[in-house]
């Protein structure tokens, strides 16, 4: 799992906190390191980049490092090609401006592309991290399936406390049936039942994956998908948020009328990771 | 400046508490009877209306909803003022993301649902337009009112629908609500224009520039207001006084756009209900304050309109069995043939194409506002608005039942669908294998499946994991090759161990078997066996029972 892991390398002072996250899986999951710095080479920054896997206790056999001068998206899913990562460890602004957001950052863009796995660390000069809450949404698909199953083989192997497994659900138009329904307590009823009944789909879902070692617990939101979820991500802490790529690209309609993936990217209040190859 | 006297502020008064009343007390009847409530604000109008009560009390009937005057501006002023916030609330529910998300299926099946009726009536209308009872001054607007009114469906009716037939939450239900979301903003788009072509906008302008204006504001609204709107509602919702505060802001705000369009020669309600998907739009707008806002303006002002309608005319007078005949045809051919259509090359089957066509058939404000103005600026008789007001009647009463029957096999299944007698069996086995084994024997038996298969498969699967849920039940289950769920139940009086969170013996052993493909069908018959089976004195009294029959006929008693 992961055994290739990339990192974007900077020398910002939230660059730290990515090699540190890296340093730690290294660790934890046996990796080979590749560090990667868009821009041209220089024998100063080579060592920069060394001091810092020092600092980090890396040894010199589990990294790689490597220059590129290109545009940054196309660097880094070049770099990802050519290597072939499992993993690419990229920072990013915890939020960006409305401009930057629809132009997109290199960050995002990548988000968006996903060519292979992600981490998104969000950009903190205070690097601390704990992997123990692992919080995952489903939709019950068989790929969201594997990727529970993933994530649960990922938790077990660097020691995290518990997965929690939210499905998050929207009726559009739910609303309009108060016209019928002649009471908003009689519709606020129906779409508690609604909930209710998503809940012990889901609980049965999880029975059925059959996770062992590792606590899972499972909430059911109703809300707008990746809204939802990613505020109740935000509200509880979570350690590591993850979710799986979108099957398409998404386009700049999904931005203007804000889709399940852009929610997800739009902030990014913990590590968030996702999966494309699981 | 002239003033209502106080007689006239008592005959007004009088005029809504009628309407009021009597539209709320119909509404009512007809949610009691599971039909739309507006059929029945529709209904009180007729009966309030010249067709009934002003046939048998005309006088009364007059001094209370005179033609002219103080009194019928007032009211008029009410009801449009009515119309504008209705429109809100229909924009309130269009989500974009939900149409883009849903992509081809749902634009294919609400394009076509749109294009083939409009193509059918417009087409009768030109060619034909002696069978609509007249002819008509200008024969192209004339057509392209007709096109219009047949094409556009009607949201309301159909989430209702979807939500009485469960299928809300499946990918048809969405399909169907996305379509009808992207048609009614289409719709709404295309009325505008509608006015700008009969010129019955305020600003005076030509048809391009009426067309124009429309696309310029509705992107302003949906890209840069949309935005205001998301950042606003959070300060708004937390700040001011609640219920009241959000209240006013949508309603205030739903004004300010019907006043901005009307200056830019546009209709009001356009900008209503572009103001309402805009706000609609925000995840800041909880689902709780649209529920509040839909509750306020769907008690309050739909019945003021609706019954609005009956006051109009006369509808035994003006109604021609051949134009509403022509009317209906052409309308439930057109909506039916082109959504269906649509959804079929979208990949859906035969029978969920034809429910795709049948909910969106249903009919409701768009067509009875488009029919006013029409009838107002004599675009069309009275014959043809009570011909299109008995189309959204009977098409609203209709989508119910014929989406119900062919939706019969891709509903969401529910436990009590899927049992019988003969698939009751009391047995007195000492091992759950045996049980299993059984009650596989039985499906195979009934519904020619492969023995083996079936029962090696949900054999491996309860060895995975025991299925024991607790209160003397259990679900041993698997996913085989099959097109529809099956349940078999055995009950067994000594009880066999499946392991179960309660430690207790299962003794109503309940076999569920789903097509492999289906994932969630598998979890939502599980959920719904689980909670049927909830609480432990009505499983006591049907484990009380000596034969199959007893058995479900307890079943039905206990658990429906």
């Amino acid at each position: 799992m992961f055994k290739k892991i990339g990192i974007a390398v900077s020398f910002s002072p939230y660059g730290k906190s990515l090699f540190k996250i890296a340093a730690f899986l290294q660790k934890e999951l046996s990796s080979q390191l590749y560090l990667m710095h868009i821009g041209n080479f220089s024998e100063e920054k080579e060592n920069r980049v060394k001091a810092l896997a020092q600092e980090f206790n890396i040894d010199e056999s589990a990294y790689k490092i490597e220059f590129k001068k290109d545009e940054p998206s196309k660097a880094l899913a070049k770099f990802v090609e050519t290597e072939n990562l499992d993993l690419l460890i990229l920072g990013a602004l915890e939020k960006e401006t409305t401009l930057k957001y629809y132009i997109g950052s290199v960050a995002r863009n990548l988000m968006r592309s996903a060519p292979t796995n992600l981490l998104i660390c969000p950009a903190k000069k205070e690097a601390d991290f704990e992997f123990n809450n692992l919080f995952i949404t489903t939709d019950y698909s068989s790929r969201s399936e594997t990727a529970i199953k993933f994530l649960a083989d990922f938790g077990k192997l660097i020691n995290s406390k518990r997965i929690v497994v939210i499905r998050e659900f929207n009726i559009p138009g739910l609303a309009v049936t108060v016209d019928d329904f002649g009471s908003a307590n009689d519709a606020e009823y129906s779409m508690n039942n609604l909930v209710a009944e998503e809940k012990e789909k889901l609980d049965f879902f999880l029975k059925e994956i059959n996770i062992k070692d590792i606590a899972i617990e499972s909430v059911c939101l109703y809300g707008k998908e990746g809204f939802a979820s990613n505020k109740f991500v935000k509200d509880n802490n979570a350690d590591l948020s993850v979710i799986t790529a979108p099957l398409k690209r998404p386009k700049l309609f999904d931005r203007i009328f804000t889709s399940e993936i852009e929610f997800n990217i739009k902030e990014i209040p913990s590590p968030l990771l996702i999966l494309k190859k699981f | 400046m002239q003033k209502l006297g106080s007689a006239e502020i008592v005959q007004l008064l009088l005029a809504i508490t009628l309407m009021l009343g009597f539209g709320r007390a119909f509404g009512e009847l007809f949610r009691k009877i599971k039909q739309p409530a507006v059929v029945g604000e529709i209904l009180a109008g007729i009966f309030l209306g010249p067709t009934i009560f002003g046939t048998i009390f005309p006088e009364i009937q007059q001094f209370i909803f005179p033609s002219i005057g103080l009194v019928t501006i007032s009211l008029d002023a009410i009801v449009n003022l009515s119309i504008i916030f209705m429109l809100l609330v229909v924009g309130l529910e269009i989500d974009l993301a939900v149409v883009i998300k849903q992509g081809t299926a749902a634009l294919t099946t609400g394009t076509l649902g749109m294009i083939i009726p409009f193509i059918f009536g417009a087409a009768a209308a030109y060619f034909a337009p002696s069978i609509f009872g007249s002819q008509p001054d200008n024969l192209l607007i004339f057509s392209f009112f007709i096109g219009t009114a047949l094409a556009i469906s009607a949201l309301p009716v159909i989430a209702r629908t979807l939500m009485d037939l469960k299928l809300f939450k499946t990918k048809m239900g969405m399909t169907i609500m996305a379509a009808a979301m992207f048609n009614d903003l289409m719709g709404w788009i295309i009325f505008s224009i509608f006015l700008g072509l009969v010129g019955s906008s305020s600003h005076g302008g030509t048809v391009w520039e009426t067309i124009g204006f429309t696309l310029l504001f509705t992107f302003i609204v949906l890209i840069f207001v949309r935005k205001l709107f998301d950042k606003s509602l959070p300060y708004i919702q937390s700040r001011l006084s609640w219920p009241g505060g959000i209240l006013a802001f949508v309603m205030v705000s739903s004004l300010i756009g019907a006043i901005l369009t009307e200056l830019i020669g546009v209709h009001s309600i356009f900008g209503a209900f572009i103001i309402g998907v805009a706000l609609g739009d925000s995840v800041h707008l909880s689902e709780k304050t649209k529920f509040i806002v839909h509750q306020f303006i769907t008690n309050i002002f739909a019945p003021l309109f609706f019954v609005s309608i009956g006051l109009k005319v006369n509808f035994i007078q003006a109604f021609d069995p051949v134009i509403v005949l022509v009317i209906i045809v052409l309308g439930f051919l057109g909506k039916i043939i082109g959504c269906g259509f649509g959804a079929k090359i979208s990949g859906f089957n035969n029978n969920e194409s034809l429910s795709i066509g049948f909910a969106m058939n249903s009919r409701g404000v768009l067509e009875i506002v488009l029919s006013l103005v029409a009838i107002q600026s004599g675009i069309i008789s009275e014959e043809i608005f009570v011909a299109i007001i008995i189309l959204v009647l009977s098409s609203s009463v209709l989508a119910g039942p014929l989406m119900s029957y062919f939706t019969k096999d891709s509903r969401k299944y529910s436990f009590m669908d899927l049992i019988d007698s003969k698939s009751i069996i009391v047995s007195n086995y000492e091992k759950k294998d045996d049980q299993i084994k059984q009650l596989c024997k039985v499906a195979s038996d009934r519904y020619k499946l492969n023995y083996d298969e079936i029962s090696s498969r949900v054999i491996q699967r309860e060895n995975l994991i025991p299925t024991g849920i607790g209160n003397f039940v259990a679900i041993p289950h698997a996913k085989v090759k099959i097109n529809k769920p099956i349940v078999t139940i055995g009950i067994n009086k000594k009880g066999l161990d499946f392991e179960a969170p309660d430690h207790q013996l299962s003794k109503i052993i309940i076999l569920l078997l789903t097509p492999e493909d289906k994932n969630e069908l598998q979890l939502q018959l599980l959920a719904d066996v689980a909670n049927k089976f909830r609480d432990k004195e009505k499983i006591s009294s049907l484990l009380n029972i000596s034969s199959e029959e007893e058995f479900m006929s307890k079943i039905k008693e206990e658990l429906a």
